[in-house]
């Protein structure tokens, strides 16, 4: 699997991003992933998070042993990804108000305080923009971009769209199986 | 409309560097770096409070 070279699955928090990781676990691309966050009623089939994805602005020697494997990193920290290798980033987007109550939820969950709503809709709006107008302009990284919602509603469609994106070696009948519409909560409301 | 007063030696270089890039007067000059500036400044304070965000949901440092 070393030809898919790196796969990142990025995104907001609370967009889909731990969803995609179990879709390529389950298709047969090995997830770095330390287990350091447990499994909680946030995310109850697990974060799939690696520690060192926090700090790699400091050290991304790590991505030596990333060929041919995915790892999750919040969209962020895209921004200091080193130019000097290639990426392939799926970017999971899902409706913001619905990401802005599960986050929410979250940091109560946490004990931490939430941004004001308005104020963080704005500012996540403006870094998307930012963020994809820079994406567009990096040559060294590929994009897919994949809707929470259409994984939910076509999971093998969406399967077959992320395999032909990395290479057509996954099994999409495994991808589409790990998808559980039950998990589906944070609805933006009608 | 409103006014802002500035130092008159930093008009005449602002008069000279819109003549030089070619806008119709110095205002359109000036308007146009304040709107490019206060973009980035709102862009730097939207991301930092993205980042907060992050920080407090354990996404970030």
């Amino acid at each position: 699997m070393s030809d898919v070279g790196i796969v990142i699955v990025s995104g907001l928090p609370r967009s889909g991003t731990s969803l995609m990781m179990q879709m390529l676990a389950g298709g047969g691309l090995e997830a770095m992933t330390d287990n350091t966050r447990a499994a909680d009623v946030d995310n109850p089939r697990g974060y799939y998070e690696l520690e060192q994805v926090k700090s790699i602005k400091r050290d991304a020697s790590w991505l030596n042993q990333a060929v041919g494997k995915v790892f999750k990193m919040v969209s962020l920290l895209l921004y200091d990804l080193p130019a000097d290798r290639r990426y392939r980033v799926i970017f999971v987007e899902r409706n913001l108000d619905e990401i802005l109550a599960s986050q929410g939820k979250m940091l109560q969950r946490l004990g931490r305080p939430a941004g004001n709503a308005d104020e963080m809709r704005r500012s996540f709006t403006t870094h998307l923009v930012k963020l994809n107008a820079w994406l567009g302009q990096q040559g060294h990284i590929d994009v897919l971009r994949v809707g929470y919602h259409d994984l939910l509603a076509s999971p093998l469609a969406q399967a077959e769209r992320i395999n032909q994106f990395l290479g057509g070696a996954l099994d999409t009948a495994k991808m589409a199986a790990a998808v559980d519409p039950s998990l589906y909560r944070n609805r933006k409301q009608a | 409309m409103g006014k802002i007063k500035i130092d008159s030696g930093l008009l005449e270089r602002a008069k000279l560097a819109a003549q030089a890039a070619g806008y119709s007067s110095v205002e359109e000059f000036v308007t146009h770096l304040l709107e490019k500036e206060l973009a980035r400044h709102e862009t730097d304070e939207a991301e930092r409070r993205v980042a907060d965000q992050l920080r407090g949901l354990g996404y970030i440092e």
